[in-house]
């Protein structure tokens, strides 16, 4: 399956154009968290964290490829470093939601009955409650920080995905290499691990990189509102200065970082829509 | 039809009570101390109290014969001596994890006056000889006792010619009857249909609700109809057209309105079309050029994802063999699509649209607060950032509501529109 | 031209899959003709290309498929090269079909009786639509009370009724059954072959009857043409196909036919079965 899904995949120009805008953000994220741990490590203040009042508001140039903010600060270094928290906050969600709503999805899709009753009930709770403002009331919850936001994006996404995985295992319990394994006398949990699960596993993929630009994309939210990330520099605080900015003609920090929320994010929704057409032949036609 | 309704209304229940626990269980449970959340760390104690007295979070969680009160913390001496270092004739010692109270002491910890009706009891472990609440403690020996006593009497300690070494205090409240917790309280809230009182905006949050309502609907509606009516249109122009030029372009379209940020179309929108060009108002609610820009918005926002998703469903449709049928019989593929597929497309559609009636009352946060409209989702981000506990609470709870009474509607229309639903 | 005693001819039909060197030749230049009144079948296993054939009559193959070459001649007009509008005149109303499965290829959230209409307002406009249905349905020994039922409180068996008549309507001239009776249980299917046999002995109907089962085929056709692999292997009277069957492949259809009695079913040998295997492997 997945030798057939990568020979169609390199076929397509675009998916393998967004792989490589992936690929490039990824390892922009990892520079930006080892210079981060560095800086940490060290004790001392970076310098996309360094103000200097005198080079403040300075447009694009061969210094500062992007300009510099309103304190001085190199806009460019502090993107990166934004690259950085929108990663973490997509891989961390994952880790919440992934493993709670393939758990659920995969108990409730096996044993049916009751388990699968309690499960729906507990999604469908969870559906009801109002998106962005459940996320919001649960970081405030928390407190505000990235805690917070891991938290909340983490335990409200995971519904979509139980749901998903729900619906795949019950349409695997009927096949026959699942019967025959129940017929051989192996144990539940590892009909479903070993045996379904791999089989399911390409879902699961693809909606990891569909939920991960969405998750992005509420961090940007949440820090903009001023309850995500606090004191480093993501692009929701990043937006939410350069907003000011943009009205007294400064429209250098603005036009990069949006530019940069959209290319991740459409890399990786068409990255994702390119690995589901990739995946799941079907829907070729 | 009616037995139908009746059922699913039925059916409704557990998921409602689901959503009145998770809200419960996420401000109460996970959200610990609201009181400081709400009014922060620096107020008096009393006032703690009475905003717990309030809202019923003097009580137990969800069942208990003791509750915790704020007139005294629990502390274990072992780990320190908190408030009680201040206490001038008490002695504190860190390495035998004790407090002292010297002879002729006269300490009262509560931090304010009980409430006379109620009864409190100490737990305290002490050796020595000395009185609490009146009543005489006295043990050569470690010993733990538990002292009842009326909020109307003194409660402090008191220590005649010998000293009294503590170890650890705890104060607690005797609740009465055992379910009256903040479970129960909140039910009981719920019930009376009241949504509590805003910290910050010092007004019952009923009212504050009632005056967003319409200020959120003048917005949200039209974006909900245009919204609806464009994208509908569009991907049936997709399915029309489809793996022609027309459809590759509206589906990377729509991939690319998806992809940017709405905090994106907000800024641009009111920086150039407001702010340069002067085509629309930058912010305020007076007229329905005010909400001119923010409408288009919404709709703009919204419609990238909404066109791939009927545009999937349309296709979805047009590869069933009944589509192959109407050909064979001469139809012509306008009257196919118009016809034929819509009527099924519909069925999914409606689901789509009806679940999205919540978001009409909860207003769009962002829009609303950018734009300077005083509906509910303005009034949700204030809440959200001034730590307005029981504004937030009353509406998530009512957007969950909401969501699960549409629920209800999609599949009353499912089934209007769907002749294949049983109605059984 | 047209022969005058042939309703439609095929002449080297080829029809393709794809482009460039990943195309399937799913019809791989295939002639043939059904006189007037006559039945045809066409005999095949599936994806031999019989079904795309039945479709591409009217253009209706899949929309993947492009027609790489020959002709269709239907009254004196080549199919492949009439305008969309002139096939969905000639769509229903001349050539009508039967497809493969009832449960499905009625449209869900209509009724049977306003679909029956739909065919009847495209194509036959000065009628009393409602006695038209109900006539219909009684040819096909259905009750007209069934006309206001929806696709999903009816059996299989009366809806391939109903589907029946739905192709006969508007009176077609060349009936295309693409298996009508495969996905029915075996008693409906004798059920409606012999409304199909009796129809077409009623109406006069030509037929293209597209199927795998040689039961059906020595029942109702004239004619058979044996397809493989998007050829025409073998053609001929059916009495002489089925007794005398000269290609292979004919032979291996025959074979596969169950018998009641196994013993009258020639035994096969050890290297035609290795010679069968190769044939099946994937090259």
């Amino acid at each position: 399956m997945w030798g057939d899904a990568w020979r169609r995949l390199r076929k397509n120009r675009v998916a393998m154009l967004c792989l490589a805008l992936v690929a490039l953000f990824t390892l922009m994220a990892v520079y930006g968290e080892l210079v981060y741990r560095y800086h940490d490590f060290k004790d001392i203040t970076p310098s996309y964290q360094k103000t200097h009042l005198d080079l403040a508001f300075q447009p694009p140039s061969s210094k500062h490829w992007m300009g510099t903010d309103g304190l001085g600060r190199d806009v460019m270094s502090r993107l990166v470093q934004g690259v950085t928290i929108a990663y973490k906050v997509g891989i961390i969600t994952s880790l919440i939601a992934i493993p709670i709503g393939v758990f659920f999805g995969c108990i409730a899709g096996f044993f049916g009955g009751k388990v699968d009753d309690f499960v729906v009930w507990l999604y469908s709770t969870f559906a009801s409650m109002p998106g962005l403002l459940f996320i919001l009331a649960i970081a405030m919850v928390v407190g505000k920080g990235l805690l917070g936001i891991y938290l909340g994006i983490g335990l409200t996404t995971w519904v979509g995905i139980c749901r998903l995985v729900r619906g795949e295992v019950i349409k695997h319990k009927s096949q026959t290499y699942v019967q025959a394994a129940q017929a051989l006398g192996l144990g539940s949990g590892r009909i479903i691990f070993k045996h379904i699960l791999p089989n399911i596993s390409h879902v699961i993929i693809v909606t990891f990189t569909l939920r991960f630009p969405a998750a992005v994309g509420t961090e940007v939210f949440l820090s903009f509102l001023g309850i995500g990330v606090q004191d480093q520099p993501s692009w929701g605080l990043m937006i939410n200065s350069a907003r000011m900015r943009l009205w007294q003609g400064m429209w250098w920090e603005m036009t990069f970082v949006t530019l940069a929320v959209f290319l991740l994010v459409l890399a990786f929704n068409l990255l994702g829509d390119a690995l589901r057409d990739a995946l799941d032949p079907r829907l070729n036609d | 039809m009616f037995k139908y309704i009746l059922k699913r209304t039925f059916q409704m229940v557990p998921t409602v009570i689901g959503v009145i626990l998770l809200t419960f269980v996420l401000f109460n449970v996970v959200g610990g101390d609201l009181a400081a959340i709400a009014m922060g760390k620096k107020v008096s104690l009393q006032s703690l109290e009475t905003f717990d007295e309030q809202r019923g979070l003097n009580k137990p969680l969800f069942f208990g014969t003791r509750s915790k009160s704020r007139a005294c913390e629990d502390q274990d001496f072992s780990d320190g001596a908190g408030r009680w270092r201040g206490y001038s004739n008490a002695v504190y010692s860190a390495e035998a994890g004790t407090l002292t109270l010297q002879p002729g002491a006269e300490i009262d910890p509560l931090a304010f006056e009980l409430k006379a009706e109620d009864e409190f009891v100490w737990t305290v472990t002490y050796k020595g000889a000395g009185t609490l609440a009146g009543q005489a403690l006295s043990s050569n020996d470690w010993k733990t006792e538990k002292i009842l006593f009326q909020g109307s009497e003194e409660g402090g300690f008191s220590t005649a010619d010998v000293p009294l070494e503590i170890r650890s205090v705890k104060f607690r409240r005797v609740v009465k009857n055992p379910f009256d917790s903040q479970l129960l309280f909140y039910v009981k809230q719920l019930a009376r249909g009241d949504m509590g009182y805003s910290e910050s905006q010092r007004q019952p949050v009923a009212q504050l609700l009632k005056d967003g309502v319409l200020p959120s609907l003048s917005l949200t509606v039209p974006i909900f109809f245009i919204g609806i009516i464009l994208s509908v249109s569009l991907s049936l122009v997709c399915a029309f057209f489809r793996d022609t030029f027309v459809d590759r372009f509206l589906v990377t379209f729509s991939v690319a309105l998806m992809s940017i940020n709405y905090l994106v179309y907000i800024v641009a929108g009111q920086y150039f079309l407001a702010y340069k060009n002067g085509l629309f108002p930058v912010w305020g609610y007076e007229s329905m050029r005010y909400l001119a820009l923010p409408v288009i918005i919404g709709v703009i926002s919204g419609l990238g994802s909404n066109i791939r998703f009927y545009r999937t469903i349309m296709l979805d449709e047009m590869y069933k063999d009944y589509v192959r049928t109407a050909f064979a019989k001469g139809v012509s593929k306008p009257r196919v699509l118009f016809v034929h597929v819509l009527k099924n497309a519909m069925i999914p559609i409606i689901t789509n649209v009806v679940i999205a009636i919540p978001f009409l009352y909860t207003g769009s946060l962002l829009l609303e607060s950018f734009f300077g409209i005083p509906g509910l989702g303005y009034l949700g981000i204030n809440a959200i950032l001034s730590s307005d506990i029981d504004v937030v609470r009353a509406l998530v709870l009512i957007g969950a509501m909401l969501f699960v009474v549409s629920n209800l509607l999609t599949d009353i229309c499912y089934a209007a529109a769907d002749p294949r639903v049983k109605l059984k | 031209m047209i022969d005058s005693k042939n309703i439609i001819e095929v002449k080297d039909l080829r029809v393709h899959f794809g482009h460039g060197d990943d195309r399937v030749r799913a019809v791989d230049g295939i002639s043939f003709s059904i006189a007037h009144g006559e039945t045809l079948a066409l005999v095949g296993e599936s994806g031999s290309g019989k079904s795309i054939s039945a479709l591409s009559l009217t253009k209706l193959a899949p929309r993947q498929a492009t027609y790489a070459g020959g002709q269709i001649l239907f009254n004196n007009s080549n199919m492949l090269k009439l305008s969309d509008r002139e096939l969905r005149k000639i769509r229903g109303s001349q050539i009508s079909y039967i497809f493969q499965e009832p449960m499905v290829s009625f449209n869900p959230v209509f009724t049977i009786g306003w679909q029956i209409e739909e065919a009847l307002k495209l194509h036959r406009k000065d009628l009393d639509r409602k006695a038209e249905i109900g006539r219909l349905l009684d040819l096909v020994h259905l009750p007209d009370r069934l006309a206001a039922a929806y696709p999903h409180q009816m059996s299989g068996g009366q809806l391939q009724r109903c589907m029946i008549a739905m192709a006969l309507a508007c009176s077609p001239e060349l009936l295309v059954a693409d298996e009508p009776t495969t996905a029915l249980d075996v008693t409906v299917q004798r059920e409606i072959l012999n409304l199909l046999k009796e129809l077409s002995e009623k109406v006069g109907l030509s037929t293209l009857m597209i199927t795998h089962n040689l039961g059906i085929v020595s029942d109702l056709a004239d004619r058979v043409c044996v397809m493989r692999k998007g050829r025409i292997v073998e053609e001929g009277a059916t009495r002489q196909v089925l007794d005398d069957p000269q290609h292979k492949y004919t032979k291996h259809l025959m074979a596969a036919v169950p018998r009641l009695k196994p013993s009258a079913a020639k035994k096969t040998s050890p290297e035609e079965i290795d010679d069968e295997m190769k044939r099946w492997m994937p090259r």
